[in-house]
């Protein structure tokens, strides 16, 4: 019986990989199981601005890994409560997504580093009433993909616009 | 590297490195990797050798003024027309393989600017960077010369794909009809159905009122291609991408990878949005500028024309695209972007003399006035965020709020039907500093534009405004 059982989950798994099934409702960010989160300090400039609102938190995320059999659609969220799955795009710990269309095929068992992004953190940093200094910055697969597929980044940090 | 045709060393953009076992050991197997990457990359994608130096581009005013339309609102004609410029296009390709003109060489520009084929051979890296919106600019407008050329019609005009009007985040029927071969805008390797949507958290309203609102240049166009780590900016890296990989079936085929993203038509439909959409967010107008650099505005790219000449053209060659290649966006006719003469969305609020003097000398926070919007109604079972500007009667979704005519925003949940919520709802908007200036005259026209939430556009209606002082 567990024997059968095999094919039918390695069908199931690669089809997953496959397909790259989406497991979010529309307006709602999915928080998959390949999450990956980071510190990051938030800058006196940064904090500046955002008591003043007079210009922008920018989050810089460069050198984007994301494993091969993975959408390279990745959301993005600051202080994520542990244990969240999924989290509404209009709720203050969802800063964005980064979508990166790689040049190549990259496939399953090698990662992809591409080049990152920036994102307006502004609205996020300024809803979530920060007490600290640092942010947990959380990168999570929009999609689901290979199970356990990792993404993270080279680096993370704040700047001003 | 402004020839186009030089190698260079392994790709900036991207690389590739062997990750832990784990993930292969749920993969595909070796039958399916070596598949997907034959499926996803062409060996080599340089274009023929050219036999003569470029020849500088030069416009030509007598050229027709082709109107780019939404692919939603092509008449038959038009979508008849453009199957038929794509259908000689493959024909060439099938005739004359090596002609630079054909689909499989235009497919292979798209290749050689991001990264190249399996040889490491490649040109110079337009993703990524402040390239992005002017080369691919550039592109489209020799391929759908090209197109028009090939039909003996200078009149052919790309459609563009909106999918960013509500309704529109499907694949466009031009494209899907039939769903087969048969159809030369068809694309085997597209994974879509005909009546799949993309998802609202990558194109949805409030998706592309963050990406439209990037507030600089850099945030929205991306940084200089020289900068030490050089990344795209909030369109590229956001809808552009996603749209890309919803549309391919899975990471390495066709739209789904830059390699081969050409090959399928509906990529030129879906940069003639993104091109559109630089335009919308230059129209907005404040800090929203293109870079002045002369590093960026005489940078050069070559491209065959639709001649089969090799020709150089600048960044500063395509900045003015009515003007100097001929082509204008017809906007799409939603009622999200145009609300009409019976729009009840705007109307015009008076502005007393005093409240007047009190907004233009309060040019500091906080807020000393508050626009009170009186008798707003929804549906009951309707939830809308809505945007508030003023003095700007045509704003839509995609309107930037980094602007002096965006006044607030504000939200109303949905309490399903037999409250009737929304009736008598009042809400008061503070006007912010940056915005006093629209209040500077004895009328003030408010615009209210649901941006997220189930409302449609006609859903939203509001009694009266007035201007009142914060208690």
């Amino acid at each position: 019986m567990r024997i059968a059982l095999i094919p039918l989950i390695w069908m199931w798994l690669t089809l997953c990989g496959s397909l790259g099934v989406v497991a979010a409702a529309d307006g709602a960010a999915r928080v998959g199981p390949g999450a990956w989160t980071t510190q990051v300090d938030i800058p006196d400039a940064v904090s500046a601005s955002l008591r003043t609102n007079d210009t922008g938190a920018r989050l810089n995320i460069r050198g984007l890994r994301v494993p091969g059999g993975v959408k390279p659609i990745v959301n993005v969220f600051a202080n994520l409560p542990p244990g969240t799955t999924s989290v509404p795009t209009d709720d203050p710990h969802y800063v964005g997504y980064l979508a990166i269309v790689p040049s190549k095929v990259t496939p399953p068992g090698d990662v992809a580093v591409l080049a990152g992004g920036t994102l307006d953190a502004t609205k996020a940093l300024s809803r979530l009433a920060l007490s600290d200094r640092k942010v947990a910055i959380t990168l999570a697969p929009a999609e689901d993909g290979l199970a356990d597929a990792r993404v993270s980044a080279d680096a993370v940090y704040f700047t001003v616009d | 590297m402004d020839d186009g045709k030089s190698p260079m060393d392994a790709s900036r953009r991207e690389f590739i490195k062997t990750a832990g076992a784990a993930l292969g050991a749920v993969g595909l197997g070796l039958g399916g990797l070596q598949q997907a990457a034959a499926q996803g990359m062409p060996n080599d994608c340089a274009l023929p050798k050219p036999t003569k130096p470029p020849v500088p581009f030069k416009s030509d005013p007598s050229w027709p003024m082709r109107v780019r339309k939404s692919a939603f609102e092509l008449s038959t004609q038009e979508s008849d027309k453009l199957k038929a410029a794509y259908k000689a296009l493959r024909a060439l390709t099938q005739s004359q393989p090596n002609n630079p003109i054909g689909w499989m060489q235009q497919a292979n520009v798209h290749c050689w600017y991001c990264g190249g084929g399996n040889n490491g051979q490649q040109g110079e890296e337009i993703h990524e960077s402040w390239w992005f919106f002017p080369w691919h600019r550039c592109y489209l407008f020799f391929h759908e010369r090209i197109l028009g050329k090939l039909i003996n019609d200078p009149t052919l005009a790309l459609p563009y794909w909106d999918w960013n009007t509500v309704g529109r985040n499907v694949l466009a029927a031009p494209y899907v009809t039939p769903n087969s071969a048969a159809n030369p805008l068809y694309d085997k390797l597209r994974g879509q159905t005909p009546t799949a949507k993309i998802p609202a958290n990558y194109v949805g309203a409030q998706a592309m009122q963050t990406v439209m609102s990037a507030p600089t240049t850099t945030a929205f166009m991306g940084t200089p291609n020289t900068a030490q780590q050089p990344v795209g900016g909030s369109l590229e890296n956001g809808p552009h991408g996603s749209v890309h990989v919803w549309t391919g079936t899975k990471p390495g085929v066709d739209m789904g990878v830059l390699a081969t993203a050409a090959r399928d038509p509906i990529f030129f439909s879906h940069h003639g949005n993104i091109d559109r959409l630089w335009d919308v967010w230059l129209a907005s107008g404040g800090t929203h500028k293109n870079p002045t650099s002369a590093d960026w505005l005489n940078h050069r790219w070559d491209f065959y024309d639709e001649n089969g000449v090799w020709t150089s053209i600048s960044v500063q060659d395509v900045i003015d695209h009515e003007q100097s290649l001929r082509y204008r966006y017809q906007p799409p006719t939603s009622p999200l972007r145009s609300p009409g003469p019976n729009a009840v969305t705007t109307q015009d609020v008076a502005v007393a003399n005093d409240v007047r003097a009190q907004l233009q000398a309060a040019a500091v926070a906080p807020p000393t006035h508050a626009l009170r919007i009186q008798g707003f109604s929804l549906p009951a079972n309707a939830s809308a965020v809505v945007n508030v500007f003023a003095n700007l009667p045509g704003a839509g979704p995609d309107t930037g709020v980094n602007n002096t005519h965006f006044v607030g925003t504000f939200g109303v949940i949905a309490r399903g039907a037999g409250h009737d919520h929304g009736r008598t709802k009042t809400v008061d908007v503070p006007i912010p500093a940056t915005a006093a200036a629209q209040f500077a005259e004895d009328k003030v026209n408010i615009t209210l534009v649901p941006v997220d939430g189930s409302a449609k556009p006609t859903d939203v209606k509001f009694e009266k405004a007035t201007v009142v002082p914060i208690e």
